[in-house]
């Protein structure tokens, strides 16, 4: 089950009328069995791992509470090795299975009971949000050591804190200090909240289902399945497919977010905003406190700052940024294409500080305003494709694809006939119905407008708070906030037609795989 | 709640409004409201037909079996027959669309089975039947399907313009001009059967590239080349062939032969009949024949009946009953071949049974 699914719909409002029916005590334990079904249809066989880990780990924090000195810095590190090792065995363990013949029956059942993906090779489906829910508890054992934060009390809170269906997927990563608390008190219906919460939602469903998954087709068409299959193209269909898949994986990725922030809220929780127009940022350091924010955070204060951050001189400080990017590369995958994308943005930024007294310098030469629009528009541009470049690395199955990808786009070509292979690529996807192919193009640019339009608002108008868009939107008139309501649902209904009925087995949230 | 809850249904009702118009005009009679399907042939009517309602006896293969009058079949035979075979099916959908049939209706006791050199070749790995089931199975898959959308619009817009919708039949009206080439020189066959076996040798795992030039067509798709391809056919030789049959295929079409005979089902295999162009400039010329021969034996050995009229043809038919190289002509040959299939033949008709 995921947030774009058939089954989502239906459990969503059932688990909310339990939910808010149910006496306030009991909430919390509605939440949580609710949370537990929500996993079971994702990976049953890994549900005992996640309680048990969600126990494990509770118990171990409550411990390491009692305890003051090298003893409680040594139960901090049980409860950081729990996790940490179910991360790193569970992932390194997929990695050395890979592949790996075995008989047929072993491997039925294994796909019968969820572990494997392959019907004729060993594929180790790891538990979903494995690295979301790991690093979420990891955060919690440190805050409470710190003592920035309570040790938990309830188990079922704690539970809920590393279970809960809203985030466990693909995030947020929640902070304890911020989440917990919220469970302590019962929570009530807000028609208002609810309201805002179904918003967010539809504008996730929107950016997910209308724009992310669309662009996926043209994405998918240029890198294709497999190593290699890349290099059937060249020209500008390369920059066309990569710029795809800069977009999709925005598009994927804020959208699921919305979908977590809008349920959550619906409920009467408010979790971390996780977007804020990262692709309007004006410097990398920018890009990294608007994109996947709750992530970038999280790396700070547990790995950036404890390395000694910026503390200890200026090139232990680069060190610590490369480490911590590197360290955020391998978090999103194990191949070389993820450490040398997370290394990137490390070196942008380490070359970008270097650089600083000179850029300013430039300016002053010029006599242009850094915070000018004229430079605001150079800034974003640069960045954005910086930001480009490295996903290029994100995508491809290998480094080989992803430097081909990135030379060839200007071995030759024309952007003419880079449209009409791009154009060639929807088509197939429509059995070479060229009006229906126009009308899914046509679609996708109008979602794309809408979801760029949303973004802008987000960024620059008055009325939106905290980068979301959802307060303009409830602060028009009635009708026109009817014909935004309209126009949402029309658009959620097509992208679903376009998208092939993908409500009943939809296509995964691309962060799930993280 | 009941105000958000009143809020969402309002937001559906255009949503709702459009999904009575698409049950209304869609195509295939899916829900089984209608009493019948426009468009018959499609594999979404064929077996959500055998979902709502399954046969004991059932066709499999792609456009070759697809097109039999099936009320012939019945007066032929005696019983009803579910035609679940379905224009571009490939060797691997008709076995698992067997395996779903027989799931579905444990007493499924008949099956024709189509086995052909085009759907056993090794080029053809496609299988969509987890599409197809989850469409046939699904109803919200199939209200959200793309493409049944799209019918249905098309529907829509055909019968707001007057136009008769209904599955198409293959029916020609040829004349001796059909059998003249471009120069005037005589064809033995019609351009248009010159011209198909031409797309057969282009269709990938036939034969290599390059081996016949390109077809070309006039507007209304007339073969402007038929005598330059006839040409080419004839010096074509078996080293020009990249045939090879498809062995996982073939397993499970032994496979199949075993579940039957273990449920006791009456199977027979069927090689469907082709016109003599295709015979002379494609199963001899490319050396097919020799393989076809194999699989036969091949399939004999499991003691299922064989209907050949394709490798080693127990019938031959006329060209001119042919619409093209592999589908009779609806009016001239296809009742003929009905006929020739169904009449006499003992496990077609009701209750035969091969034991367990």
């Amino acid at each position: 089950m995921s947030f774009n699914t058939l089954s989502f719909f239906v459990f969503f409002p059932l688990c909310a009328v339990a939910y808010f029916r149910v006496p306030g005590k009991y909430q919390n334990a509605v939440l949580l069995a609710a949370s537990w079904l929500f996993y079971a249809f994702a990976t049953p066989a890994w549900l005992p791992v996640l309680i048990a880990d969600s126990l494990a780990t509770f118990g171990a924090v409550r411990w390491m509470a009692r305890a003051e000195g090298p003893s409680r810095k040594r139960r901090l590190w049980l409860a950081i090795g729990l996790n940490l090792g179910l991360l790193v065995g569970l992932k390194a363990l997929a990695v050395a299975l890979a592949g790996m013949p075995m008989v047929q029956p072993v491997l039925n059942v294994l796909e019968r009971i969820g572990l494997s993906a392959s019907a004729q090779r060993f594929s180790l489906i790891l538990p979903l949000g494995i690295s979301f829910f790991t690093l979420q508890a990891i955060g919690c054992a440190v805050d409470v050591y710190r003592k920035t934060c309570p040790a938990p009390k309830s188990a079922v809170q704690f539970c809920l804190f590393t279970s809960f269906f809203g985030f466990i997927s693909s995030g947020p990563i929640t902070r304890a200090g911020s989440f917990l608390p919220q469970l302590a008190a019962p929570r009530t219906f807000h028609a208002d909240k609810a309201a805002s919460g179904l918003v967010l939602m539809a504008q996730g469903l929107v950016a997910k289902v209308c724009v992310a998954d669309l662009l996926a087709i043209l994405a998918n068409g240029v890198w294709g399945s497999g190593a290699g299959a890349v290099r059937a193209w060249s020209g500008p269909v390369l920059t066309l497919g990569a710029l795809a898949y800069t977009f999709q994986l925005y598009f994927d990725f804020s959208g699921y977010s919305m979908l977590a922030q809008g349920c959550a809220r619906v409920l009467g929780l408010e979790l971390a905003q996780n977007f804020n127009t990262p692709y309007f940022s004006r410097s990398i350091k920018e890009f990294w406190r608007r994109w996947h924010m709750s992530l970038s955070s999280w790396l700070r204060d547990y790995v950036y700052i404890p390395l000694g951050g910026n503390r200890k001189g200026t090139v232990r400080k680069y060190v610590n940024v490369l480490l911590t990017f590197a360290m955020s590369g391998l978090w999103h995958g194990t191949g070389f294409t993820f450490l040398i994308w997370g290394l990137l943005h490390g070196l942008y930024q380490v070359v970008g500080a270097v650089l600083e007294p000179l850029r300013a310098r430039l300016y002053a030469l010029l006599h242009i305003r850094r915070d000018g629009w004229a430079a605001s528009i150079w800034q974003c541009c640069i960045t954005f494709l910086l930001v480009h470049v490295a996903w290029v690395f994100f995508r491809a199955p290998s480094v080989q694809d992803a430097l081909y990808a990135l030379t060839a786009q200007f071995a030759g070509g024309s952007v003419s006939s880079a449209l009409a292979q791009a154009w060639g690529i929807i088509l197939s996807g429509f059995n070479a119905k060229p009006l229906l192919a126009a009308a899914f193009a046509a679609f996708l640019a109008v979602c794309f407008a809408a979801c760029f339009a949303l973004d802008l608002v987000r960024r620059f108008s008055s009325h939106s708070v905290q980068g979301e868009a959802t307060p303009a939107l409830m602060s028009l008139g009635t009708g026109l906030r009817w014909l935004c309501y309209y126009a949402l649902a029309g658009l959620i209904f097509l992208g679903f037609l376009f998208n092939n009925g993908y409500l009943t087995g939809a296509v995964s949230f691309l962060y799930a795989n993280f | 709640m009941k105000r958000i809850a009143a809020v969402m249904a309002l937001l559906c009702v255009p949503i709702a409004l459009y999904f009575g118009i698409f049950l209304y005009f869609e195509p295939y009679d899916y829900f089984g409201l209608k009493g019948g399907a426009v468009q018959e042939d499609s594999y979404i009517t064929r077996v959500r037909s055998y979902l709502n309602d399954p046969q004991d006896a059932i066709l499999l293969g792609d456009s070759r079996m697809a097109h039999f009058d099936m009320e012939q079949v019945q007066q032929l035979t005696g019983r009803s027959w579910a035609n679940l075979a379905f224009g571009g099916a490939s060797m691997a959908e008709s076995i698992d669309l067997f395996y779903l049939a027989a799931e579905k209706n444990p007493n499924l006791n008949t099956c024709y089975f189509e086995v052909s050199f085009y759907t056993l070749r090794s080029g053809d790995n496609r299988n969509r039947m987890e599409h197809i089931q989850t469409l046939v199975e699904n109803p919200f898959a199939y209200l959200f399907n793309f493409d049944c959308n799209a019918d249905m619009l098309n529907e829509l817009l055909l019968r707001l313009q007057g136009v008769q919708t209904g599955a198409s039949r293959d029916e020609g009206h040829w004349t001796q001009e059909d059998y003249v080439s471009e120069t005037g020189q005589a064809l033995p066959y019609r351009r248009n059967q010159i011209a198909y076996i031409a797309t057969l040798y282009g269709a990938g795992g036939i034969a290599k590239a390059g081996t016949l030039p390109d077809t070309q067509t006039d507007a209304d798709g007339n073969v402007l080349n038929a005598g330059q391809l006839l040409d080419a056919l004839q010096s074509v030789t078996p080293q020009a062939s990249d045939y090879s049959v498809n062995e996982e295929n073939l397993q499970a079409l032994v496979e199949l032969a075993a579940f039957c005979k273990e449920r006791g089902i009456a199977l027979t295999f069927v090689f469907p009949p082709v016109d003599g162009a295709v015979q002379e400039y494609l199963l001899d010329a490319l050396g097919i024949r020799d393989e076809l021969l194999r699989v036969k034996q091949t399939l004999a050995a499991t003691g299922t009946p064989i209907r050949d009229f394709e490798c080693q043809p127990e019938v031959v038919f006329d060209n001119e009953l042919f619409y093209d190289g592999f589908h009779f002509d609806a009016v001239r040959g296809l009742g003929n071949y009905t006929e020739v299939l169904f009449a006499g033949n003992d496990t077609a008709k009701e209750g035969a049974n091969l034991g367990a």
